[in-house]
């Protein structure tokens, strides 16, 4: 039995991803931001906790990504964090930033901003990281974290919208094999 | 392709500066840039959308690039450079009291931490592969890949309104076209 033209759904027509499915992809975003902080944060305290094994692995896991030169990172409880200030910044400000996204934008949207601002949200941490290597500025600890805060929250704003893209395609898909299969079964 | 050729350079970069003080502190965003740069570098030959998924599966593919050769790259040069370092901290540990496995030590242990860095290098480059589809994916109405298109929609199939009579849809057209459209689903 054909279907009826007003059950007819361009592929091209907008569509509006369900807000419920936003919600979740966010929070699996949010999730995973705050839980990889708190593996940083939780290295030192599990050494200091006597979870000596616990926090070897992570220190050394980390080690992949960080440096972890102790004299450039932030200390908790007599142990240096699992990466250096400005990792941390990075790190950071993008789990507080994708924690507050829903604050400033419409989980459903998906645009992202230019990537100039990309760009331009990467220049301090840059400018630090050469003026520091060069010798020009010593920079501190507070600059490091800042400028690399200010590029992990930028980094936030595109991450989310494709989580939340990624979450929308699943959904799409799932419905297309459902209708397939409906349309199969109404034709046998 | 792109992945491996990525990674290669990501290594490369990482094992240059690993070496080199201060340098070290920027390898948390290398395998970022990996992801980055796998999603420009496949946009670039490829004139296809790049939508988040696909940013998502290069990144994370240019990921375990890095991370098989950090495992065979790095992990030995890390060996040959660190053990004795590593093999003091562990004596260190076992003197403390922590119960560290007996057969976690020497390569054992370089291989499992290559192993871990590649998980984690995989996470990393995969959140760069999203950045990367943001930034260069082509994008179209409905945002990131959101199957935006310039193409004018097609005309409904023929059987459409009870069938006969109704002309046949241009060859090219269809419902299962880039968009992703739904077949009276009500979606």
């Amino acid at each position: 039995m054909p279907a009826s033209p007003a059950d007819y759904v361009s592929p091209f027509a907008p569509r509006e991803f369900s807000a419920r499915g936003a919600w979740a992809a966010w929070a699996c975003v949010a999730a995973a931001a705050l839980a990889w902080l708190g593996l940083i944060a939780g290295a030192p305290l599990l050494s200091s906790g006597g979870h000596e094994a616990t926090a070897f692995v992570i220190y050394q896991g980390l080690k992949t990504v960080c440096h972890q030169m102790p004299e450039r990172a932030f200390w908790v409880a007599g142990h240096p964090l699992g990466v250096c200030a400005r990792c941390f910044g990075i790190y950071a400000g993008f789990a507080v930033a994708v924690s507050l996204y829903p604050l400033s934008r419409r989980l459903q949207r998906t645009g992202t901003p230019r990537r100039e601002w990309l760009i331009l949200a990467l220049l301090p941490t840059a400018f630090d990281f050469t003026l520091g290597i060069t010798g020009v500025w010593a920079n501190t600890h507070s600059s490091r974290f800042l400028t690399g805060a200010w590029l992990g929250a930028w980094a936030a704003f595109y991450v989310v919208p494709g989580a939340v893209e990624i979450a929308r395609q699943g959904r799409d898909g799932r419905a297309r094999s459902r209708a397939a299969l409906n349309k199969s079964e109404l034709t046998t | 392709m792109a992945g491996l050729a990525v990674g290669a350079v990501i290594i490369l970069l990482g094992l240059v500066g690993s070496f080199i003080p201060g340098v070290g502190c920027c390898n948390c965003l290398l395998p970022i840039a990996a992801g980055v740069l796998a999603v420009y570098l496949y946009n670039k030959n490829s004139h296809a959308t790049v939508d988040p998924k696909d940013g998502a599966m290069l990144g994370a593919i240019a990921g375990v690039a890095c991370g098989l050769l950090n495992l065979i790259i790095g992990t030995p040069l890390s060996y040959f450079v660190n053990s004795a370092v590593m093999t003091a901290q562990f004596a260190q540990l076992r003197d403390q009291g922590v119960n560290l496995p007996e057969s976690l030590t020497g390569f054992a242990l370089f291989f499992v931490m290559g192993i871990i860095g590649a998980i984690i290098f995989t996470i990393l480059s995969t959140i760069g592969g999203l950045i990367g589809a943001a930034i260069f994916g082509k994008k179209g109405t409905g945002g990131v890949g959101g199957g935006g298109s310039t193409m004018p929609p097609p005309p409904p199939p023929a059987n459409y309104g009870g069938g006969g009579g109704g002309t046949q849809p241009p060859a090219g057209g269809g419902y299962s076209g880039g968009g992703g459209g739904t077949y009276g689903t009500g979606s």
